[in-house]
């Protein structure tokens, strides 16, 4: 009886979880039941499966295989998006900066985009801008010009010393930057000379000259033989009486009663030599001659043979001695 | 506890552990998603979705527990937030009621319970193909035996035993199983 009472016909639980149970079938159950407490825990985990049936309906529909794959793509998806985002991130920054760069050297850097820039060493040169005007530059000076003159002025920048020769055009006024100066002209021709300590002189040969300086906006109009200086925060104008202040241009150097201490200053200033003067006697005398394309020991001849004195070179420095004492000496 | 966490070891996730995670626990978790949200393809994707995170974050991932906890806990609350934003659909009501207060306590008994039913239906899936079939007709399509019977061109007899067969089965492989925790559960529900 014990033996029945632990054992349960599969068709009678069944038929209690189907409640389709008969008495026979209850009774027997009950009597299982009541037989072990392991029984009880049994059924309620038979019940539990029996009920189960629709929640577990839902691992049916889940395709594992299906979803993993999906699960896959996505993320090579994502990882490729990321990693697509994160590249076009740097690339676009990149570019960003390299486009910024190349307009930013584009505007400023001479020679690289729409400014050009000339820079002459030991030698003098002559440059024809893109509207037709001659620059001659001398020794060691730099320009500084746009290759195509596209907006409303013509501007330039110059260091060192230059002569122009403007071509007219009334519409577009032609504007050089150099030291302090900004000078303005129309069409016209005229020497442009930074000096040390700040100086800046333009030499008008034609034409008329505006001539500002850049920090007291202060203006001056030149025209033909006068010379506008750019000191400090002073512009003045004068007569030029510099025969030849465009002489390392025309390589023609001519004094008309010049006093000596000018021949030796123009002298300095073309050959680039230094000359002291021991002689007092050419103090109060003025010189008169023209050289063309003279090499200095010409000239230094023919001052020699004129004023009787002694000339002695050494290198770029020229001694300058009455001969007579020279001699005693 | 301290000490615990200073033996702690940081799992490195490979691809291999991942897709072992997700063959020991993708089914529990959706099911588990689509207990709150009633919403089988929302769950899937919400499922889907945590584990693409941590296939794609594999290097970054810390997992402070365990994997399992891991992932349980994301996808509980990536549900959360989900039912949050459904929260004007008057059908979900219910589930913020639960949702916010004693939401772990609660939480982790639904979890329990997919867990079970989870390995109930695995059970289900090793009894032999007919009675399976047979199993599956009655307690989840809800066909009458008569109507399988029918439906299959057997005797209604026969349908009767298969399903007396299924339940055995089960009684053996998953009963002992079912009746602890439905013992733990009965004791936790009288506490």
């Amino acid at each position: 009886m014990k033996q029945n009472n632990q054992y349960i016909d599969e068709q009678v639980l069944k038929a209690i979880l189907e409640e389709t149970s008969s008495d026979m079938e209850q009774l027997q159950f009950q009597e299982w039941i009541a037989a072990n407490s392991a029984n009880e825990a049994t059924f309620l985990s038979l019940q539990k499966i029996w009920k189960s049936g629709k929640a577990i309906e839902v691992f049916q529909n889940i395709d594992e295989t299906a979803d993993w794959e999906i699960i896959k793509t996505k993320s090579r998806k994502t990882i490729k998006l990321k990693k697509v985002n994160l590249f076009m991130r740097y690339a676009a920054t990149v570019l960003i900066l390299l486009s910024l760069s190349l307009v930013y050297l584009y505007q400023t850097t001479p020679g690289f985009g729409k400014y050009s820039q000339y820079k002459s060493m030991q030698t003098k040169n002559k440059i024809v801008l893109a509207d037709g005007t001659q620059v001659y530059l001398n020794k060691e000076s730099k320009i500084i010009y746009p290759k195509y003159f596209n907006s409303k002025v013509r501007n330039v920048e110059m260091i060192g010393e230059a002569y122009f020769q403007v071509k007219p055009n009334p519409t577009k006024p032609f504007i050089i930057k150099s030291g302090d100066a900004i000078i303005e002209v129309l069409g016209t021709s005229f020497n442009v000379k930074n000096e040390t300590d700040g100086i800046t002189i333009v030499s008008v040969n034609s034409g008329k000259v505006s001539l500002k300086n850049r920090e007291t906006q202060e203006v001056v109009y030149l025209t033909k033989g006068e010379k506008g200086v750019i000191q400090k925060q002073k512009v003045s104008e004068s007569k030029n009486e510099e025969l030849n202040f465009n002489a390392w241009k025309t390589n023609v150097l001519t004094f008309k009663n010049t006093p000596m201490a000018t021949v030796f200053s123009d002298l300095e200033n073309y050959y680039g030599v230094k000359i002291t003067n021991k002689s007092v006697k050419l103090d109060t005398l003025t010189y008169t001659n023209s050289f063309s394309n003279a090499p200095i020991g010409k000239v230094i001849d023919e001052l020699e043979l004129l004023l009787k004195i002694h000339i002695m070179q050494k290198g770029n420095h020229l001694i300058i001695s009455d001969e007579k004492k020279q001699i005693k000496n | 506890m301290e000490h615990a966490l200073k033996n702690q070891q940081f799992e490195n996730l490979t691809e291999t552990r991942i897709e072992e995670l997700f063959k020991e626990h993708y089914s529990v978790l959706t099911a588990y998603a689509n207990k709150f949200l009633s919403d089988l393809d929302d769950s899937r994707e919400i499922v889907q979705d945590v584990f693409v995170h941590l296939f794609d974050h594999r290097a970054a991932v810390k997992i402070h527990t365990s994997a399992k906890a891991h992932l349980y806990t994301s996808v509980r609350n990536t549900c959360l937030n989900t039912i949050k934003q459904r929260k004007n659909h008057a059908t979900h009501h219910e589930n913020i009621k639960y949702l916010s207060s004693g939401f772990s306590l609660q939480a982790d008994k639904i979890l329990e319970q997919t867990e079970l039913e989870y390995a109930l239906f695995k059970a289900i899936d090793e009894l032999p193909e007919q009675c399976q079939r047979i199993f599956k007709l009655n307690r989840m399509d809800g066909f009458t035996n008569q109507e399988i019977a029918d439906q299959l061109g057997i005797s209604k007899r026969t349908v009767e035993t298969q399903i007396s067969k299924a339940l055995k089965s089960l009684r053996i492989t998953i009963g002992p199983m079912l009746a602890t925790l439905l013992i733990i559960s009965l004791f936790n529900a009288l506490k």
